[in-house]
């Protein structure tokens, strides 16, 4: 029996059946991809199974601590951060790694499995490591970054006038241009720095538990900020770039080129 | 005493000629410090040129060292921004992977 006469010998009805199961199924992988890992179930007076579970999740956080260490370091060891601006995420990371251990010891030791179920608790309440202190910091060290760029570009800006005035004069329009526009991106980075900076104090675990709106909000406008901030360097950086390769080719130039 | 006096015409040319050669040694000294002294401030002269170029305004004809220096400066800083902007968006990675990371966490406690 050929293929198309076997698919018209089936009702269409098991066929739509067959074709919503697929459907379902596919997006069961998908969803089972995004989900967050699967919770343990322990009963009511297991505490050993609670110490367990809170452990874990100590570990967890623990160890992205040290991950958000490592990346502070990395970009200290590339430059682009100072140790002083490393060391305030190197402060949070090893007191909260020190709070985290001491809430450890606390929950080990408990014999009730409602005391532990509150420790457990509390490593989310008290500590807000992936909801508060992660994103926080991270950003923070792209803040930092951001910080020292715009410092070294607005520091630059009376070199860049001392070559253009020296270059040939059949290029200074353009470098001009470019230069109005460069000294108005890394102005306009200073500002969103600023107001990113002014809300990271704002981002604290009390604040996620108590005024979760407030926070949610300025989250939205702190992330907002660094956007818009980092589109401004990036397009200051880009007209540098073009001065750069400007002041270049002319820099050998005896007399100026003739404009036609 | 005759042969006295043959004796001391000789010391006498022997001494001449001493002091001959000691003139001599003196006049490379001094000019070769006269030299050394004049090239030093051909160079001091040479900087100082370059200096004021560098600060000057100058037109679009002067290309001096002053003002490469700045143009080299430039390429420098250009660089170093561009360095400084992979950094950034390496730590923006790092920032957005943290703000996956929070949407993600379950705060159910068993």
């Amino acid at each position: 029996m050929k293929f198309s006469a076997l698919l018209r010998s089936i009702p269409r009805h098991l066929l739509a059946v067959g074709m919503a199961a697929s459907i379902a199924l596919g997006g069961l992988g998908a969803s089972t991809a995004l989900a967050a890992p699967s919770v343990t179930t322990c009963t009511r007076t297991d505490v050993k199974c609670v110490i367990a579970f809170g452990d874990l999740r100590i570990d967890e956080r623990t160890a992205a601590l040290t991950r958000l260490n490592d990346r502070a370091n990395f970009q200290v060891a590339a430059g682009h951060i100072t140790t002083s601006q490393a060391s305030a995420i190197q402060a949070d990371v090893t007191s909260n790694k020190n709070g985290l251990a001491a809430l450890k010891s606390k929950l080990d030791a408990e014999t009730d499995a409602a005391a532990a179920r509150q420790d457990a608790r509390n490593i989310y309440v008290q500590f807000r490591i992936f909801a508060v202190v992660l994103p926080r910091d991270y950003h923070e060290i792209v803040l930092d970054i951001m910080t020292n760029v715009q410092a070294k570009m607005a520091g630059l800006e009376p070199k860049l006038q001392q070559a253009i005035a020296n270059a040939p004069s059949s290029v200074q329009a353009q470098l001009n241009t470019l230069y109005s526009d460069y000294t108005a991106k890394v102005a306009a980075a200073s500002t969103q720095i600023t107001n990113a900076n002014g809300l990271v104090s704002y981002f604290t675990p009390d604040n996620l538990n108590n005024n979760t709106a407030t926070y949610r909000s300025n989250w939205l406008t702190f992330r907002s900020d660094i956007l818009a901030g980092r589109a401004d360097l990036r397009q200051a950086a880009s007209d540098l770039h073009q001065m750069a390769q400007i002041l270049k080719a002319n820099s050998t130039t005896a007399t100026p080129t003739p404009t036609a | 005493m005759k042969r006295g006096n043959r004796d001391a015409s000789h010391w006498n040319k022997s001494l001449r000629v001493a002091l001959v050669l000691m003139t001599l040694t003196l006049l490379v000294l001094v000019s070769g410090c006269a030299l050394r002294g004049n090239h030093n401030s051909t160079a001091g002269q040479s900087g100082q040129q370059a200096t004021g170029q560098s600060t000057g305004t100058g037109s679009g004809a002067s290309q001096g060292t002053g003002s490469n220096s700045a143009v080299q400066q430039v390429q420098s800083a250009d660089q170093q921004v561009q360095d400084a902007l992979s950094g950034m968006d390496s730590a923006q990675n790092d920032a957005n992977s943290a703000d996956t990371q929070s949407s993600q966490v379950s705060n159910i406690v068993p």
